[in-house]
Order: structure tokens, then C-alpha cells, then sequence
């Protein structure tokens, strides 16, 4: 009965669907390289949130004195708690500017290349696999600009530990890194995922005619 | 900037949350700089240009958002300096006060007593002033009278303009002796003396050399072992190199206590992300219009692009400004709403005022400088 068993040719759709799926990730990845400098900057930018995320997940003990010390300055009207939340936000939100370079670019690359995809949706790809293709490659901004904030993190600890001429900083802080590092990670690629939404949405958009006699 | 309209949108989204985390924390700082600048104002009422005060200065107490003496100055200071002005030796036009500010409690309340020679002894009933809570903790109503450390006494005036929030009562200052003598002071000391001088020079330096006191007009004095004390000279142009008044350097240390911790620092790299997106938003717009710009260039006037830059970033940064505003009220709502007052806006907004020019005129040139730099050759033939 058809119900209860795959026929041959759902089988082999299902396969496809797949195929189809990693051949958009490597071409997603394959035009990842292919953008040169460009990348650069929205990796950067990513990587400078995630720098400061890090480094607040990771100096939290620090940061409390400080939020201590600034609601201090007003006594006892001064809450310390929300001065140290509002710490957690606004590194939140420099990251999420740093995202914002990523739609950006993404945008510029969707308008740079409406040819290409209008001709691929002409020969029959699925806005799908476009929409995947794009997704591969915001998602990339995002885990490179993740190691690159925790790369970078880790050197501002390291520039902490050697302005006070000791490792005694890194010792302390280190049980708190891993917890840290996947923190920063996990923020800097959620916000990339969600920024390939709207690069996706205006290629999904582009009607074929007009994205193949698009001049560049 | 309309060509691409969600460009520019999240170029101005990522500006305005910069420059709304930038208002928030300078607002922050801000609303401190007013508190101190309030309680400074207030002691150096009525022109004083030469305030006396103890070897470790002063400090702001955060608790009740007030000026207070770190140490006690002799009295005997005070009653050299007015005879001084009396027989002559300083000009006769001099006015000295004597202030004593202090924390001790009546009936079990805690109060700021305030003793001070600006309110004068005459009496009975002796004048005080106070503040709003000071009058609801003892249950006076202006022009009341009441008995206040055995001396019948009479609710003069309230204290307006400060900010603080404690029980705030201003008497003379030999009724303030009185008040704090059963509780913690001895008698002869003093927090600080009030001096307006025709010469305040003279006087200053008259006062350093007759009890050894460091002059400073700066709050950061540079003191001695044998210093016993700070005359620190208020009005701008003492010397050569004091062209910045005293009131002006306070706010920019108390200012410089918020915004040059980690919270000045995440704000700036914040601002620094929101202009490397309107940088590279600039230059992608370039980019995709190069045969415009080759052509520009090719016919000599590539130079004319500096204004539409010029143009497209002072939209930008406007409508991210009055967006980031928004975001600053927002955050500062949530996180510090003590700090959320209108006259703290109003200087925050003046703060970051300079910004706008330096950025809106190297977020123009950036792009303008990177685009004469091409051969017009080159950017006619890209593709």
C-alpha cells in the first residue's frame, strides 16, 4: 500500500531534497570565498560584538564593582543590579550592530548578483536553495566572526594578565571562559541566521525576467 | 540614500542604537555632573570666588547628594581672616563665611545641620532654614516657630535648589555648634570658609602665606607634608595657564568618573560600529555606482561627489540621532530612571553634540578620498 511504504520515486525525492540542500551549503560556501575583502569587514564587525561579550561574561566580578560603583554616585536612589544588566544589553546591542554589517553586505551581494539568480531560478532552482545559499553565507559571518570575538577576547585577557605583569587573571577567570566562549558563539550566530532573512526574502522576490536583464 | 532604502534603514538602525547606548551612558554621567555642579553651585553662592577648605579638600557625599568638608579647618582661621578685613590688612569689601556642615540626628532622625555665618545671629527667635523633608520630619510650617538645642528659633525660609533627599537644616552657625556639640563636633572646628574678594589674588596668596596653605585652582591640589589647608581659587584667568574655571574641571572629573569606565568604552566601540556601517554603506553605494562616478571623474568634477556624500551622510546621522535619542530615553528609562530628568537630556544631547560635524564630515570624506584615488579609466571599464 502506498501509504505505509516509500515508493521508489518519494524515496527519491526526499534524497534529492538533500542533495539539493548540501549542494546550496557548498555553493553558499563557494561564494562565501568568493567574496574577497568583503567579507572582512562584516566578520570584523561581528568578531568586535562578540569581543565584548566575552569580556563582560568573563569579567563579570569586575563589571559588578564598577556597576556598584556608578549607582553608588547616586546613593541610594543608584540600583547597581540594573547599571550591571544595562552592561549585558549594550554588549548585546553592539553586537547586534555588528550584525547589521552582515545584512548589509548581504544585501549589496543579493543587488550584485540578481543576474545569477534569476537565472538560476529561470532554470528551475527552487527559491528554496536560494534562500539557502544566502543563509550559508550569513551563517558563515557569524560562526567566523564568533571565533574571531573569542580569539580576540582571549587576547584581551591576555593583555589584562600582562599589564599587571601576572597569569594570576587568566587562573582566576578561567573556569568561566568555556561558559563564556559558548555564550559569545551561540550570540554571534543567532543574530547571523536571522540576518539572512531579509537578503533571502528580496532574492525570493526578484522576478526572473527583470533579475536576467539586470545589468550589474 | 533612497536608491537603497533598506540599506540606508539599517545603516540608521545600527547609527541610532549606537547613539542611543551613547546617551544612555552619557546621560548617566551627565545626571551626576548636575548633581555635583548643583551642590557646588549652591555652596558658592553669591559670587564667593576663594573657598578655604580643609588639607584633603572636599568630597561629594553620594547618600545625600551634598558637599562635604574631608577634615575640619580650625575656627581660628576664620577669625584671623575677618580681622584681617577689619583692621585693614585685606580690603574692606571682602566677605567672609564661616560654614560648618555636618550629619548628626535630632529626635532620633537623621539630619544634615548646616551652620553657617551667611544667616545672621540676630534674634530671638533665631533664623533657620530647611528643606521640604526636613519640615514634614519635624512638623514646621514656614514662619513657625519652634525650639530647636534650647533656642527658640523660627522657620524662615525653605531651602530651594538642591537636590538632596535628606533632612537639610541651614541655622547660624553658633546655633549649629550648639546642635552638633551634644552629639559630635568639637566646637572649633569649621568645614570651610566662604571668601568674596575685590582681589582675590591677593587674597589667595595673603592666606597661603599667613597659615601655610596650598593654592589650587584646579580640584586636584597639590599639597605638602606641611600644607594645612587649600585655598582653591574659582574664577577662570588666575593665571596663564588656569583659563578653564574651577566649576568647569569638577564637571569634567565627576563627568569623567562614569564615562571613563567600561561603560565609555562599550559606548564608544558601539559608536565606532555605527560609522563603520555608514562608511561601508557609503562606499558599497559607490561601488555599484562606478560607471557614474568614472564619468564624473573622466569630465573633471568627481570632487562635487564630496557633497552628495556630504548630504546623504547629515540625513543619516539626523534621522539616526533623533532615533538614538529616543533609544537613549528608552534605555535610560529601563535602567537608570533616577538619572531621567530634562535637564539631564538637554546636557546630554549638548554632550554629544560635537560628535556630529567630526563624523558627519570624515564619514564624507572617506569615501570621497578612496574614490579620487581611482584612475577614471579604471572605473568606467569595471564591470
Amino acid at each position: 500500500m502506498a501509504s505505509a511504504v516509500l515508493t521508489n520515486e518519494e524515496v527519491g525525492a526526499s534524497e534529492k531534497s538533500r542533495g539539493v540542500l548540501l549542494k546550496a551549503i557548498s555553493v553558499g560556501r563557494r561564494n562565501f570565498s568568493r567574496g574577497g575583502k568583503h567579507v572582512l569587514l562584516p566578520i570584523l564587525t561581528i568578531g568586535t560584538g562578540t569581543v565584548l561579550i566575552f569580556t563582560t561574561q568573563v569579567f563579570t566580578s569586575y563589571l559588578r564593582a564598577q556597576a556598584q560603583l556608578i549607582a553608588g554616585l547616586f546613593g541610594s536612589t543608584g540600583n547597581s543590579g540594573s547599571i550591571l544588566s544595562s552592561t549585558y544589553w549594550i554588549s548585546t546591542l553592539v553586537l547586534v550592530i555588528g550584525t547589521l554589517e552582515s545584512v548589509i553586505v548581504m544585501s549589496r551581494n543579493v543587488v550584485r548578483r540578481t543576474r545569477e539568480i534569476g537565472i538560476l531560478k529561470a532554470i528551475g532552482v527552487e527559491s528554496k536553495t536560494i534562500a539557502m545559499i544566502i543563509h550559508t553565507e550569513t551563517f558563515l559571518y557569524g560562526v567566523l566572526g564568533g571565533i574571531v570575538g573569542i580569539l580576540g577576547g582571549l587576547i584581551v585577557l591576555l593583555l589584562v594578565a600582562l599589564s599587571q605583569l601576572s597569569f594570576d587573571p587568566i587562573f582566576v577567570l578561567a573556569p568561566s571562559i568555556p561558559r563564556a566562549s559558548a555564550y559569545a558563539f551561540i550570540l554571534a550566530v543567532i543574530p547571523s541566521i536571522a540576518a539572512g532573512f531579509y537578503p533571502s526574502y528580496r532574492a525570493i522576490r526578484l522576478s526572473v525576467l527583470e533579475a536576467i536583464s539586470h545589468e550589474a | 540614500m533612497t536608491r537603497h532604502k533598506d540599506r540606508a534603514a539599517f545603516t540608521i538602525i545600527g547609527l541610532a542604537l549606537a547613539l542611543g547606548i551613547l546617551f544612555f551612558v552619557y546621560g548617566i554621567g551627565i545626571s551626576y555632573q548636575t548633581n555635583v555642579s548643583t551642590s557646588y553651585n549652591y555652596v558658592t553662592r553669591g559670587g564667593v570666588n576663594l573657598w578655604v577648605t580643609p588639607t584633603q579638600g572636599f568630597v561629594y557625599d553620594s547618600q545625600s547628594q551634598l558637599l562635604f568638608a574631608n577634615g575640619t579647618l580650625p575656627y581660628g582661621v576664620y577669625t584671623q581672616i575677618s580681622d584681617a578685613v577689619s583692621n585693614g590688612t585685606l580690603p574692606q569689601s571682602t566677605v567672609v563665611n564661616a560654614e560648618l556642615i555636618a550629619k548628626t540626628s535630632i529626635d532620633g532622625q537623621s539630619f544634615i545641620v548646616w551652620g553657617t555665618t551667611r544667616i545672621s545671629e540676630t534674634g530671638p527667635p533665631l533664623q533657620v532654614m530647611m528643606n521640604q523633608q526636613a519640615a514634614n520630619a519635624l512638623g514646621i510650617s514656614v514662619s513657625q516657630q519652634f525650639t530647636l538645642a534650647g533656642q527658640t528659633v523660627v522657620f524662615a525660609q525653605p531651602i530651594v535648589g538642591l537636590q538632596t533627599t535628606d533632612n537639610l537644616l541651614m541655622v547660624p552657625l553658633s546655633l549649629g555648634y550648639k546642635i552638633l556639640n551634644q552629639n559630635i563636633t568639637p566646637r572649633s572646628d569649621l568645614s570651610w570658609i566662604l571668601i568674596k574678594a575685590p582681589y582675590f589674588k591677593t587674597t589667595a596668596g595673603w592666606i597661603s602665606s599667613q597659615f601655610n596653605f596650598a593654592e589650587s585652582t584646579s580640584p586636584s591640589a597639590s599639597i605638602t607634608t606641611n600644607t594645612r589647608g587649600i585655598v582653591f581659587i574659582l574664577p577662570a584667568g588666575f593665571s596663564r595657564y588656569a583659563v578653564i574655571p574651577f566649576s568647569s574641571q569638577l564637571s569634567a572629573v565627576s563627568l569623567s568618573r562614569v564615562v571613563n569606565t567600561t561603560y565609555g568604552l562599550l559606548a564608544n566601540v558601539s559608536l565606532g560600529l555605527g560609522f563603520i556601517l555608514v562608511v561601508s554603506t557609503a562606499l558599497l553605494n559607490m561601488e555599484e555606482r562606478r560607471r557614474e562616478l568614472g564619468m564624473w571623474a573622466a569630465i573633471g568634477i568627481a570632487e562635487d561627489t564630496f557633497f552628495i556624500f556630504l548630504i546623504e551622510s547629515i540625513f543619516v546621522y539626523a534621522i539616526a540621532a533623533a532615533i538614538g535619542f529616543l533609544i537613549g530615553i528608552g534605555f535610560s528609562a529601563a535602567f537608570a530612571p533616577w538619572t531621567l530628568r530634562l535637564s539631564t537630556l538637554g546636557n546630554s544631547s549638548l554632550a554629544l553634540l560635537p560628535y556630529f560635524p567630526t563624523l558627519v564630515i570624515v564619514g564624507s570624506l572617506v569615501p570621497l578620498q578612496i574614490l579620487l584615488n581611482k584612475k577614471p579609466l579604471d572605473l568606467l571599464l569595471s564591470r
